[in-house]
C-alpha cells in the first residue's frame, strides 16, 4: 500500500514514514510542490498525505491537480494553518479528510488508515486481529462468533488500537481522539482508566486474550504479548 | 457638568451680577438727576418770590397749585440758611421742599416752597420696571442664543467625541472624523486620526505577530510531538527514560494547547467566526453536559442542570467553545464530591462551581495568562477566551463569589452604548 507524504518539513515526513512503515504502509516522501506535482501525475497512491504550505506551491493547488486529472487517491490534509477555511476548502475541493498540526502519529495513522479501507473496500470490510474481528460496516466487535457488546466509546477504543497495534499511544493521543480535541482536559485523563477497564473486561469475558496493557502509566499498546 | 451648562452658568452669572450693578447705579443716577431737576424748579418758585418781594417789597398770597404748596409765615427766627429737604407728609406722600428766608416791609418771614415728589417716582420706577424687564430679556436671549450658536459651534467636537466613542481598535476602521473650517477642531482631530490610525497599527501588528507565532510553532510541536512518539515506541526504555518522555509529551501537549488557545484568540478577534445563525442554547448544553458526563462522575461531582429552552443569534462553534471552556473551567478547578450548577434563563448562563475557598481576583481574571493558583494543568488562556467569544458576540460574562461558590455569569441581552449627545 502506498502512501505520498508531501512535506517539507524532514523531520516530520521522517517520523510519519517511520511510524506508517511498520503498518505495512510503503512512504514516499516528496518536500517542494514541484516533485509532489511530478510524482503524483507519475503514479497511483493509496493516499496521499498532504501539507497546505509548500515551497513553490500551495498543497491546495495539488490538490485540484488531483482531481482535474480524475485521480482517486485519497487525500489527508496536514495544515499548520488550524484555520476553519483551509478545513472546509479542502474538504470541498475533494480532500478525504483533515487533520491539523500538531497531530498525534496514532491518529494520522488511524485516519490514512480509514481513508483506504473506504477508497478500497467501499468501507464495508472487517479488520481482524488474531482472533477480534471489527466489522466497520456495522460497527461492531466479533470473538469467537459472538458479538461483544461494546459502548460507542469502546468499540471506537478498540478499533483506535487496532489501527495501532503494537504501538504505544498517549493518554493524550487517547483523550483526543475519543472527545476531539477542543475538550480542554488538560491532564485530567483519569476517565479513560474507567473506559480501557470495561473494554479490557469485555474482551477477557468473551474469551480472548488481554491484548491491552498499559505501559509504565504513560499509555497503552495493543499487543500479542 | 457639561461644557454648554458650564458656560452658561459662568455667563448668566456675570450677566446678571454686571446688570444688577449697573441698574443700581442707573437707578441712583436716574434719581439724583430727576432731584436736581426739582431742585432746579424749586429756585425758579424761590427766585420768582424774591423778585416780587424785590420789586414790591412785600408778599403775595399763594395760589393753589397742583402737587405744588407754597408756605408764607412771618418770623422772629428767620432760616440762618436755605435748605433743600425730602418730607414725607401725612398722606405719605413725598415731597421736596426749598426752605428759605426773605425779608419784607421790615419783617422777616419763613418761605417753604414744596413740589410733590410723586411724578419724578413715578418715571424712576417706570424706567427702572423697563430697565428690569429688558435685562430679563438680555438673558433669556443670551441663554437661547448661546445654547443654540454654542451648541452649532461645538457640534464638530461632539461629533468627534461620539465617533471617538464608539471607537474599536480591532475594528480596522479609522475614525473618519469629519473636516472643519475651525483651526482647532482641525488640529484636535488630525491628532485623533494620527493617534488612533498609530492604535490600529500597532494592535495590527501585534495580531499579526501572535498568528504568526502560533501557526509558525505549529509545526515544530507537530516534530516534537512525532519524535516523542516515536521514542515511546522503543523496546528497552528504562523507567527513567519513559518518566522523562512523559513529562516531555506532558509539557508538550500543554504546549500544543496553550497554541491552539491563542490561535483561537486571534481568530476571534480577526473575525473569522463572523456566520451566525440561530443557535438552540439549551441543546447544546445537553449535549456538552453529554460529554463531560464521565469525567464528571470520574471526579464524583454532583451536577445539577436547570435549562429553559433559548435560542441566540450567535456563532454556533464560538457557542460550543464557549461551553466547553466554561465547563472545563468549573470540572478542573473543583474537588471530589464537589457540586457544578448550571442555570440557563433567557437572559443569562450561569455555572457555579465549588473549588479554592477564596475568590479570584476580578480585575485580572480574564487576562490572558492570568492563572492565580499556578495550576500547571491551567494555561491561563480559558478565561480569556471565555471572554473573547463573550466579546465577538456581544455577550458581557461576570465574575462572583458567593457562598463558596465560584460563579460566572454570561448576559445575552447586549446593552446599548451610552452616546455622548450635546
Amino acid at each position: 500500500m502506498k502512501v505520498l507524504i508531501i512535506e517539507d518539513e524532514k523531520n516530520l515526513s521522517d517520523s510519519i514514514c517511520q511510524y506508517l512503515a511498520d503498518e505495512n504502509f510503503l512512504c514516499e516522501v516528496a518536500d517542494t510542490f514541484d516533485t509532489a506535482l511530478e510524482k503524483i501525475s507519475l503514479y497511483d497512491y493509496m493516499c496521499i498525505i498532504l501539507d497546505i504550505n509548500l515551497p513553490g506551491g500551495s498543497g491546495l493547488g495539488l490538490l485540484k491537480e488531483l482531481k482535474k486529472n480524475n485521480k482517486n487517491d485519497g487525500v489527508l490534509i496536514i495544515s499548520a494553518r488550524n484555520s476553519l477555511d483551509d478545513k472546509v476548502f479542502g474538504l470541498k475541493a475533494g480532500a478525504d479528510d483533515y487533520l491539523s498540526k500538531p497531530f498525534h502519529l496514532p491518529e494520522l495513522s488511524a485516519r490514512v488508515a480509514a481513508i483506504i479501507r473506504r477508497k478500497s473496500f467501499n468501507g464495508n470490510n472487517i479488520i481482524t486481529f488474531e482472533e477480534l474481528q471489527l466489522n466497520l460496516g456495522e460497527k461492531t466487535a466479533i470473538v469467537n462468533k459472538q458479538i461483544i457488546d461494546l459502548t460507542r466509546k469502546e468499540y471506537d477504543l478498540l478499533l483506535y488500537f487496532i489501527s495501532n497495534k503494537n504501538k504505544v499511544i498517549s493518554k493524550n493521543a487517547i483523550a483526543e481522539h475519543i472527545c476531539g480535541d477542543e475538550m480542554d482536559l488538560s491532564g485530567s485523563y483519569d476517565f479513560l482508566y474507567s473506559h480501557i477497564k470495561n473494554l479490557r473486561k469485555k474482551l477477557v469475558q468473551s474469551g480472548c486474550p488481554d491484548y491491552i496493557r498499559s505501559v509504565y502509566g504513560m499509555g497503552y499498546k495493543l499487543s500479542l504479548s | 457638568m457639561k461644557l454648554l451648562t458650564r458656560y452658561n452658568y459662568i455667563n448668566l452669572l456675570s450677566t446678571i451680577a454686571i446688570f444688577v450693578l449697573s441698574g443700581v447705579a442707573f437707578f441712583f443716577a436716574l434719581h439724583l438727576t430727576l432731584l436736581k431737576q426739582m431742585d432746579e424748579d424749586l429756585r425758579i418758585e424761590q427766585r420768582e418770590i424774591t423778585n416780587y418781594v424785590a420789586l414790591h417789597d412785600m408778599l403775595f398770597t399763594p395760589v393753589e397749585v397742583k402737587d405744588q404748596e407754597t408756605i408764607i409765615e412771618k418770623t422772629k427766627r428767620p432760616y440762618e440758611k436755605e435748605k433743600f429737604k425730602t418730607v414725607e407728609l401725612d398722606h405719605h406722600e413725598d415731597y421736596r421742599q426749598l426752605s428759605f428766608s426773605i425779608q419784607a416791609g421790615g419783617e422777616w418771614y419763613n418761605v417753604i416752597v414744596r413740589k410733590s415728589l410723586e411724578a419724578t417716582e413715578h418715571i424712576t420706577r417706570t424706567v427702572f420696571a423697563i430697565t428690569f424687564c429688558t435685562i430679563l430679556l438680555v438673558l433669556f436671549l443670551t441663554v437661547v442664543i448661546n445654547s443654540t450658536i454654542l451648541r452649532k459651534l461645538w457640534q464638530p467636537f461632539y461629533t468627534s467625541l461620539d465617533l471617538l466613542q464608539r471607537f474599536k481598535v480591532n475594528n480596522r476602521e479609522p475614525l473618519g472624523l469629519p473636516a472643519s473650517n475651525i483651526d482647532e477642531f482641525t488640529f484636535m482631530n488630525s491628532i485623533l486620526e494620527r493617534t488612533t490610525a498609530k492604535a490600529i497599527q500597532d494592535y495590527e501588528r501585534l495580531k499579526e505577530f501572535t498568528e504568526n507565532a502560533s501557526h509558525e510553532l505549529q509545526t515544530p510541536l507537530a516534530i516534537i510531538r512525532s519524535k516523542l512518539e516515536m521514542m515511546m515506541q522503543g523496546e528497552n526504555l528504562t523507567e527513567y527514560q519513559f518518566n522523562a518522555l512523559q513529562s516531555a509529551s506532558e509539557a508538550l501537549d500543554r504546549l500544543a494547547r496553550m497554541n491552539q488557545s491563542l490561535l483561537l484568540l486571534t481568530k476571534i478577534e480577526n473575525e473569522q467566526f463572523d456566520n451566525k445563525s440561530f443557535v438552540d442554547l439549551a441543546q447544546i448544553i445537553q449535549q456538552k453536559a453529554a460529554q463531560f458526563v464521565e469525567i464528571w462522575q470520574d471526579k464524583s461531582l454532583n451536577i445539577s442542570l436547570d435549562v429553559k429552552a433559548v435560542q441566540l443569534h450567535a456563532n454556533k462553534e464560538l457557542i460550543e467553545l464557549l461551553l466547553n471552556n466554561l465547563f472545563s473551567n468549573a470540572t478542573r478547578h473543583n474537588y471530589e464530591n464537589g457540586y457544578i450548577l448550571i442555570t440557563l434563563s433567557q437572559r443569562r448562563l450561569c455555572i457555579k462551581n465549588t473549588g479554592h475557598p477564596a475568590p479570584l481576583n476580578r480585575k485580572h481574571l480574564f487576562q490572558r495568562f492570568y492563572n492565580p493558583s499556578n495550576n500547571s494543568t491551567s494555561n491561563g488562556l480559558g478565561l480569556a477566551v471565555i471572554h473573547q467569544i463573550c466579546t465577538a458576540n456581544g455577550f458581557k460574562v461576570d465574575y462572583d463569589y458567593k457562598d463558596d461558590l465560584h460563579i460566572f455569569i454570561v448576559t445575552f441581552i447586549n446593552e446599548s452604548t451610552q452616546t455622548y449627545l450635546p
